[in-house]
C-alpha cells in the first residue's frame, strides 16, 4: 500500500466517524482500521525503505 | 668597403618602443576571447586574447595582467558578473599598447568590463527563456504531480559539500524521526562544466526515476560565482521536462537562473529545500497525531450521537405506533358501523322482498283458485244445460216412444227397453266430458248452445268451452252456413 492511499482511506474513515456517516456494526472494524492506517503511515514517515542494491542494480542494468 | 650605419639590436628595440609609445600613448578598449588565461604562481597572468572567425583564430596577440591589476579586476568582476573569469570568455578589456625587448608587441591588460560581459550573460539568459516559453515547455515540472509524501530523493550534489552534508543532517535531524530515503548522484555543481555533469546525472536518475519521488540539486558553499551554467538551455530544458520534480537549492543569485525559475520549486539554500521537504512531513504528520487523539473521541462522540438518535427514533417510534393503532381502531370502528348499516338495509330490503313475494304468491293462488272455481261451476252449469237439452229430447223421445210402445205393443215394449239399455250406453258415451276430452268444444251464449235457432250475431261475446277450460271470445264475423 502506498502511503497516499493509506492516507487517503484514513481521512474517508476520520470524516465518515466524524459526520456519523457510518453504521454502528461497523464503528469497531473502522477504528480499527484507522489506527492500523495511523501506525502504517507513521511508520512510512519513520522508516528507511530505499533498497540502496535496487538503486545500483537498476543503474547499471 | 665602409660599413654602412648600423644600429645595434637595442637601439631597434628602444626605437620601436619609443614609436609605439608615442603612438599608441592612451589606452584603448579591445573586445578579444580570453583564450588562456595563464595565471602562474606569482599571480601575474599571461593570457592570450584571440579573434576568431568561424572557429578560425585570425589574430593572436599576448596579454599581460600584472597581479596587483589581476587581483582588483577579478574581484570586481566576480561582484558584477558572479562568474569567474574563466578560459573562453569574450571579454572588453581596457588595454595599453607595449614593447618590451624580450617579449615583443603585447597588450598590458589595465582592466576588464564586467558590465560587458554581465550583458552578454544575462542577454544568453533572456534568449534561453524565450526559448524555453516559445517551445511551451517552461512550466512543465511545475506541472508534475508529486507524490504526496516525497521521501525518495535522487540527491544532485557534490559529496563533500558543505550543502549537501548541511542538507543530510538537516533532514535525518527532525525530532520526531522522519527518515528520508536519499541517494547521491555526484556532479560539478558551477561553471560551464556543471552543464555537462547535472545532464549526465539526470540521464542516470531518468534510467531509475521509478524508485525516486523527487530530483533534489543542492550547492551550498561555493559563493556566488559560477551560476551562469544554469541560464544554460540545453540544461535549463532538460530540468523543465524531466519526468519527476526537481527542487533546487542553489544558492544566492541576484537573478534567479533559469534553471531555478523551472524547476518545481526553488529555495535559496540547500536548507530552505530540506525545510520544504521536512514541512512536508509535518504537515502529513500533524493530523496523524490529531487522529490519534482524537479517534477515541470521535468513536465516543459518534456512540453517544448514535445513542441519542435510537433513543429519539425509539420515542417518535412509541408516538407513532400509538397514533397509527388509533388511527387503525378509528377506520375499522368506522368500517363496522358501515357494514351494520348495510347489513340493515340488506336485511329490511330482503324482508320487503319476501313481503312482496308472499303478497304476490297469495294474490296468484287466490286468482287461481277463484278461476278454478270459475271454471267448475262453467262446467257444471255447461253439464246441467247439456244433460237438459238431452232430458228433454229423451223426454220427446220416451214420450215418442211411449205412444209408439202404446201403439205398437209389449213386443215393442221389450224391444224399447233394450234400445234404452242401448241409448243408456251411447248416452254414457256422449257424456260432454268424454266428448270435449275428444277435441270437441261446446259454444255458448246468454241463449245457450249455438244452434240453428240460436245464432250468434256479431260482437257478442261467446263461451269456449273446451275440457281443459273456457275462453270468451267476441264474434267478428258471420259465415254462411256450411
Amino acid at each position: 500500500m502506498t502511503y497516499e492511499k493509506a492516507y487517503n482511506e484514513l481521512q474517508e474513515i476520520i470524516a465518515a466517524i466524524e459526520t456519523g456517516d457510518v453504521s454502528v456494526d461497523l464503528l469497531s472494524e473502522k477504528v480499527k482500521r484507522a489506527a492500523e492506517l495511523i501506525t502504517f503511515c507513521k511508520e512510512k514517515l519513520n522508516a528507511t525503505e530505499q533498497d540502496v542494491q535496487q538503486i545500483l542494480s537498476d543503474l547499471s542494468a | 668597403m665602409q660599413t654602412p650605419e648600423h644600429f645595434t639590436l637595442k637601439q631597434v628595440a628602444d626605437s620601436i618602443r619609443k614609436v609605439i609609445a608615442e603612438r599608441y600613448a592612451r589606452t584603448y578598449w579591445v573586445t578579444a576571447e580570453m583564450h588562456k588565461l595563464n595565471h602562474t604562481k606569482k599571480g601575474h597572468c599571461y593570457p592570450e586574447l584571440v579573434q576568431k572567425e568561424d572557429g578560425q583564430i585570425l589574430v593572436e596577440m599576448r596579454g599581460t595582467i600584472w597581479k596587483q591589476q589581476f587581483d582588483r579586476i577579478q574581484q570586481r568582476f566576480a561582484e558584477i558578473v558572479k562568474e569567474p573569469l574563466r578560459d573562453g570568455m569574450e571579454l572588453l578589456f581596457q588595454v595599453k599598447i607595449t614593447y618590451h625587448p624580450l617579449y615583443n608587441i603585447g597588450l598590458e591588460i589595465i582592466d576588464i568590463d564586467p558590465n560587458y560581459t554581465l550583458g552578454a550573460l544575462q542577454k544568453e539568459r533572456q534568449i534561453t527563456l524565450e526559448r524555453l516559453q516559445k517551445e511551451g515547455i517552461i512550466n512543465n515540472n511545475q506541472f508534475l504531480k508529486m507524490a504526496l509524501l516525497p521521501k525518495r530523493l535522487a540527491i544532485i550534489s557534490q559529496a563533500d559539500s558543505k550543502g549537501y552534508s548541511d542538507f543530510i543532517v538537516l533532514l535525518n535531524g527532525h525530532p520526531k524521526r522522519y527518515r528520508f530515503d536519499t541517494f547521491l548522484f555526484d556532479a560539478t555543481l558551477q561553471g560551464d562544466s556543471a552543464i555537462h555533469s547535472i545532464q549526465s546525472q539526470l540521464n542516470r536518475i531518468e534510467k531509475v526515476k521509478h524508485l525516486f519521488d523527487a530530483v533534489v540539486i543542492i550547492r551550498g558553499g561555493g559563493g556566488e560565482i559560477g551560476m551562469h551554467c544554469y541560464n544554460n538551455y540545453e540544461l535549463s530544458k532538460r530540468i523543465a521536462t524531466f519526468p519527476l520534480p526537481i527542487l533546487t537549492g542553489i544558492g544566492h543569485s541576484t537573478n534567479v537562473t533559469v534553471c531555478e525559475m523551472v524547476a518545481f520549486r526553488h529555495g535559496i539554500t540547500p536548507s530552505d529545500i530540506a525545510y520544504f521537504l521536512i514541512g512536508i512531513m509535518e504537515e502529513l504528520d500533524a493530523p496523524l497525531d490529531e487522529y490519534l487523539k482524537k479517534l477515541p473521541a470521535f468513536a465516543e462522540r459518534f456512540l453517544l450521537n448514535k445513542t441519542t438518535i435510537l433513543e429519539r427514533n425509539v420515542r417518535l417510534f412509541h408516538q407513532d405506533v400509538k397514533l397509527a393503532i388509533a388511527e387503525k381502531r378509528a377506520f375499522f370502528q368506522q368500517k363496522v358501523h358501515q357494514l351494520e348499516l348495510q347489513l340493515a338495509d340488506k336485511a329490511s330490503q330482503r324482508t320487503n322482498e319476501l313481503l312482496h313475494s308472499r303478497k304476490q304468491l297469495r294474490t296468484y293462488s287466490e286468482q287461481l283458485f277463484v278461476k278454478q272455481l270459475q271454471l267448475q261451476k262453467h262446467l257444471v252449469s255447461l253439464f246441467g244445460l247439456h244433460a237438459k237439452n238431452r232430458l228433454s229430447t229423451t223426454q220427446n223421445e220416451l214420450t215418442q216412444a211411449h205412444n209408439s210402445f202404446v201403439k205398437t205393443g209389449a213386443f215393442v215394449l221389450v224391444k224399447q227397453r233394450d234400445q234404452l239399455k242401448q241409448f243408456e250406453k251411447t248416452i254414457q258415451l256422449m257424456h260432454p266430458i268424454n266428448v270435449l276430452k275428444r277435441g270437441y268444444s261446446i259454444v255458448t251464449n246468454q241463449s245457450g248452445v249455438l244452434s240453428e235457432n240460436n245464432n250468434p250475431t256479431t260482437n257478442t261475446t261467446v263461451t269456449i268451452t273446451t275440457a281443459f277450460g273456457a275462453l270468451d271470445a267476441i264474434i267478428t264475423k258471420e259465415t254462411t252456413p256450411l
